[in-house]
């Protein structure tokens, strides 16, 4: 057949060619020739349309093949020809200076650096790290926390909920009272990085859903003492520096006495900058002595124990050591973001 | 809860703090200032309109000329409804008026030297004034004393603070709440008239001015049909009331505040709420039904047209002031439009009650509503003082209205209050706060406080729970925590904790994330962090009506965002097209955290790659990522950790492509997949690269990760290398092929890589060429002779099973 023979004789032309191409340019040249919009496999392609039907469909897959083998080979072909170019191939000058193959180095979170940092702290201090479920149901979310149904502190941790009796937990607590009922006090427990949610609308301070850190330490003869000593000790493992711990009245239904958590703003040293808004001192978060109620509701004798509790966000840690403005940065996940830990 | 700076300096007079000093004293026992509302301090003079003018030449202008007791001084103004008589407010010319400075005009032939003022021109809060005063001219009430500063006059002088009150001090939403904990903390005595003295609210009171009937009303009187609900209600009639603005009095203390005037009878009722913490609600008797009071349960065929202008629907567990045969109130939280008070009413009936905070709670959270009265009753009021702060009120209102008092005060149920005694031992409080304490300075601070107790000994104290304290203090921590804020917070010292408990278990779960984190950081891959929620429309791209088994929650934070995510990849599409659109195209990501499914939440790595395999770099061309790149990146990953995984076709997946796509098992169970994300989701995110995911279950691989490695000797032989080609069908798997020498040659078979496979010339058409090298050690005991034999058998075997051609 006259089309066969045609494809023949081209592929033999194509290939005599190729072989004494010798520079890129030439090989552009030729691609254009064969391959290019006026190049002649387009015109064997436009030819085909002359042909009886019955031998197209045959005809193209020919022609096909054929344009899949010179691809290839012009592909190969200047593989080669930049091989040969290769700056080292033609110098005997070592330039030490040009840079190496580098490869990307992956980076991790900046929530799990944190959540690292605070393992090792809490590790040395001998706390237990213990896990939980996010699926919660209300009695460990709320009630065991003296939190009672119609509460208004509900109000304050507006919850996602599943179903009537189970809901996204607004707090790692609930894993602390499954942690007391069903391990024998004395104990030194911590939840780190567990993720929380919370009805909360999106700004630079509030994601609905974040992460917690949270200890509990429940023993014959511990109290608020003890928690400012554990306090600093963490800061100083995070900012890796002496922090002040203060506290001032706060109202939690779990903790009795309750306070606020205040540390020493790191960067200024208490001296005033915009991170601590110059007032020398950082907002982390709730903490206080556990409230007899809680006790009583784990079957913990409020008579022979006492314990003390803290819990916060570990984005809030993570803006304050790394100065990040904005929480929203930390689930968007931008490459220059990520870069930068 | 507003404290006006001045107010209080009324009433401590010389004793008061700076107001630095009362910031932070307290922040210190416990109230958060959330913020200080300032007042510009211009000077501005109140003034009386003399005469009023319309200019003939100009339109919608007039002339008026306004007295401050000793000038008269000629303003022009476009408020048509000014009116002589008026006290308005004045600012003279040079003023600073929202950053512009006033200057003398001339309208026509009338020069205006300076101007009256509009409440934004005072920079007030809207939320101070009435409706009508928000616009135009501000009118104040015609006893307004004129020619004085307007600021100092109505006590705006001086900040007020907006304090956070905690959940629990329900004292504290009274001023006289906030000056009990201010007087204990700068150890000052409060006045003790303020208690009871309603010329404390408005001066002007004069008892013997008001007017009383014995004659009842025809009012029936009040029926409790749940006492659970409403343990005390009691009510008193005031007829022939005329309700107007509320004089400048009472309108000064509204401004301290910060509450909205309305007229007369709602701002005493008002008034009295946040001086000592009692709702009150006031009704037209003349509209109540029936002219009787029920005190009732609801249903869910009622409604309440509210004051605020919104209709809800009320159930059963709605307590309802009602008349004979509709609510016209939500008991504690909002009254209706029908009974309240108007301009028009001429009898009112003002109700002081003690509701059940259980029942208020209910009720504003589900219908949503917060107002002055429900935050007070949802945390307990004092019912001790209910009946007494209901006759000063009614005594007022009657005075401030010019109406007659009728009657006596009725009351039903019971308004008794059974303090409860808690035990409390002096030493119980350094054990709590390492503080050491003495009787006297806990003494001292409950005094202040007004909690009376008794000494029983030395070092205990039985402390009678006042009932202003009903609802925060239960038990000795409460008693603890109360001193603890006077002692000081700041007290507080550090101690080492000795260790009683030894865990030496480690988290597990923890130490195989870290495991794996390094890991594909060295491999290139960055960390990240996705949302749980993702959009429902996400999820029916995805899993289409297949959502039985998907966690969903009721209440979305808004709507079409309900579901967790059962997988990554909808969070891992958002984190790339965030990235593609900053015009970062090449991305390796990886994400440890839970996949949600109705009944679970488990814990799975997932990995998501796209474009180029590497930084575009001189020495290699960059290379797009693909199926058997990133597969090979599973595999590694599984063959560092030792998991015994299997491969096998993916099927019927929602995410994958249906030809680039694999599960991998190991036994039985499906521990993940790999594979190239199907067009059509890539497509809905508008994504134009290949995108490679994978996701796999830490749950099933965590036992390898943990492994303890066991040595096992280094073999002292030489390893025996052979490379095979085999012609195969190309429909046989190489997977197949290479399990198949795996199995044939036990553990003497080290290695095996493919390194090539090849169709085209010198292959037959439908048959591809396969070559392995395998890498061999047998040991110290076989001959060449047998190792060949072995060889060969294990070569003719793999031909025979998968009828392939040994290729020379």
């Amino acid at each position: 057949m006259a089309f066969e023979e045609e494809v023949k004789n081209l592929e033999k032309e194509f290939f005599e060619e190729i072989n004494n191409v010798k520079s890129i340019s030439e090989l552009d040249e030729l691609k254009i020739r064969y391959l290019g919009r006026k190049g002649k496999i387009r015109k064997l392609f436009s030819d085909l349309s002359e042909l009886p039907l019955e031998d197209k469909k045959e005809a193209g897959n020919i022609l096909n093949s054929l344009k899949n083998r010179i691809t290839i080979s012009i592909e190969e072909a200047e593989a080669k020809i930049l091989e040969e170019n290769k700056y080292f191939k033609n110098t005997n000058f070592f330039d030490y200076s040009i840079p190496g193959n580098r490869f990307e180095i992956g980076h991790i979170h900046p929530l799990s650096l944190i959540v690292d940092e605070l393992y090792f702290i809490f590790r040395s201090l001998n706390f237990k790290i213990i896990d939980g479920y996010e699926i919660e149901d209300n009695y460990h979310n709320f009630e065991a926390l003296n939190i009672s149904k119609w509460h208004p502190a509900r109000k304050m941790q507006d919850s996602f909920y599943i179903d009537e009796d189970h809901l996204l937990r607004t707090h790692t607590s609930p894993v602390q009272i499954r942690a007391m009922e069903t391990l024998k006090p004395p104990l030194r427990v911590v939840t780190i990085g567990g993720r929380c949610y919370r009805r909360d609308a999106q700004d630079a301070t509030h994601t609905p859903v974040f992460h917690q850190i949270e200890g509990l330490v429940v023993d014959r003869d511990v109290n608020l003492s003890d928690l400012s000593w554990i306090l600093k000790e963490m800061m100083k493992g995070i900012f890796g520096k002496e922090i002040d711990v203060k506290f001032i009245p706060s109202y939690f239904p779990f903790v009795e006495p309750g306070a606020e958590t205040l540390i020493s703003c790191p960067f200024c040293l208490s001296e005033g900058c915009n991170v601590c808004s110059n007032s020398g001192w950082i907002e982390l978060g709730g903490s206080g002595m556990v409230h007899p109620q809680v006790f009583r509701n784990v079957g913990i004798d409020p008579d022979k124990f006492k314990g003390f509790a803290f819990g916060w966000g570990i984005e809030r840690l993570a803006m304050i050591k790394y100065g990040i403005n904005d929480i929203r940065l930390f689930f968007e996940n931008d490459k220059e973001f990520l870069r930068q830990f | 809860m507003i404290l006006a700076y001045n107010f209080l300096k009324e009433i401590l007079k010389e004793y008061t703090p700076s107001l630095d000093e009362l910031t932070n004293k307290l922040i210190n026992i416990g109230f958060e200032v959330e913020d200080l509302i300032k007042h510009p301090l211009n000077d501005i003079i109140t003034v009386r309109a003399k005469n009023v003018e319309k200019i003939e030449s100009l339109n919608n202008l007039y002339k008026v000329e306004v007295t401050d007791g000793e000038n008269t001084i000629t303003v022009v103004t476009s408020w048509e409804k000014i009116k002589i008589g008026g006290i308005y407010t004045y600012a003279s010319p040079n003023t600073l008026i929202l950053g512009k400075t006033l200057e003398k005009k001339q309208f026509g032939d009338v020069i205006s030297d300076g101007m009256l003022l509009s409440f934004k021109e005072l920079s007030l809060n809207p939320d101070f004034l009435s409706a009508v005063e928000r616009e135009g001219i501000m009118e104040l009430p015609d006893d307004t004393p004129i020619g004085h500063n307007f600021y100092e006059l109505f006590n705006l002088s001086a900040p007020l603070l907006n304090l956070k009150v905690p959940f629990n001090r329900s004292d504290c939403y009274s001023f006289l709440g906030i000056l009990r904990e201010i007087g204990a903390a700068f150890s000052i005595s409060i006045p003790q008239e303020i208690k009871n003295k309603p010329n404390f609210i408005y001066p002007s009171f004069n008892s013997s001015k008001i007017k009383r009937e014995t004659a009842k009303k025809d009012f029936k009187g009040v029926k409790i049909l749940n006492k659970e609900g409403c343990p005390y209600y009691s009510c008193t009639i005031i007829n022939n009331i005329s309700v107007n603005r509320s004089p400048y009095e009472i309108r000064k203390s509204l401004f301290s505040f910060g509450i909205r005037p309305i007229n007369n009878v709602v701002d005493i009722a008002n008034l009295i709420m946040y001086f000592y913490g009692q709702p009150l609600h006031t009704f037209d008797l003349n509209n109540i039904g029936g002219r009787e009071i029920i005190v009732r349960t609801s249903n869910d065929t009622e409604e309440l047209n509210a004051i605020d202008g919104k209709t809800y629907p009320l159930t059963e567990e709605d307590l309802v002031i009602a008349d004979d045969l509709h609510p016209i109130a939500l008991a504690g939280i909002i009254g209706g439009r029908d009974s309240e008070i108007k301009n028009n009413s001429k009898c009112v009936l003002i109700e002081a009650a003690f509701f059940n905070p259980l029942y208020i709670n209910r009720t504003s959270e589900r219908l949503n509503i917060n107002t002055d009265a429900s935050i007070r009753y949802s945390r307990i009021v004092d019912r001790t003082r209910t009946k007494e702060l209901a006759l000063m009120a009614t005594n007022l209102i009657a005075t401030i209205c010019n109406g007659t008092i009728l009657g006596e005060i009725l009351e039903y149920g019971s308004d008794e209050y059974k303090p409860q005694k808690i035990d409390f031992s002096i030493g119980d409080f350094k054990k709590v706060t390492g503080i050491e304490l003495s009787k006297y300075t806990a003494t001292h601070i409950m005094s202040k406080l007004e909690i009376p107790f008794e000494i029983k000994s030395q070092d205990y104290l039985t402390i009678k729970v006042p009932p202003f304290r009903e609802n925060d203090i239960k038990e000795t921590v409460d008693i603890i925590e109360d001193i603890l804020r006077f002692v000081g917070y700041d007290k507080i010292t550090p101690k080492a904790s000795p260790f009683y408990v030894k865990y030496e278990d480690e988290n597990y779960n923890y130490k195989v994330k870290n495991k794996l984190r390094n890991l594909l950081i060295g491999l290139g891959f960055s960390e990240v962090v996705t949302d749980s929620f993702v959009k429902d429309e996400e999820i029916s791209l995805i899993y289409g009506n297949d959502i039985n088994n998907l966690l969903r929650v009721k209440n979305p934070i808004k709507s079409g965002l309900s579901f967790l995510s059962p997988d990554k990849i909808i969070g891992f599409f958002s984190v790339i097209q965030h990235n593609i659109n900053r015009k970062h195209t090449d991305l390796k990501f990886f994400e440890i955290g839970k996949h949600y499914m109705k009944y679970s939440e488990e814990e799975f790595l997932d990995i998501i790659l796209s474009g180029n395999r590497n930084i575009e770099n001189w020495l290699e061309k960059p290379l797009k990522v693909d199926f058997y790149y990133g597969k090979g990146i599973i595999e590694s990953l599984f063959i560092r950790f030792n998991v015994p995984y299997k491969e096998k076709k993916n099927i019927n997946s929602k995410i994958f492509d249906t030809d680039e796509s694999v599960d991998f098992f190991i036994d039985n169970s499906n521990i993940g997949s790999f594979g190239k994300v199907n067009k059509n989701i890539r497509n809905y995110y508008d994504i134009n690269q290949d995108i490679f995911y994978a996701t796999i279950k830490l749950s099933f691989i965590s036992k390898y990760i943990l492994q303890i490695p066991k040595f096992t000797p280094i073999p002292q032989t030489q390893e025996i290398v052979r490379d095979i080609a085999l012609v195969v069908d190309d429909i046989v798997k190489v997977g197949d092929i290479i399990d198949k020498i795996k199995s044939l040659a036990n553990s003497s078979l080290t290695n095996i890589t493919l390194f090539d496979v090849y169709k085209g010339d010198n292959i037959p058409e439908g048959k591809k060429s396969v070559a392995l090298r395998l890498n061999f050690n047998f040991g110290l005991n076989k001959t060449s002779e047998q190792i060949q034999k072995t060889l060969d058998e294990i070569i003719n075997n793999v031909c025979y099973t998968f009828s392939a051609k040994l290729r020379k």
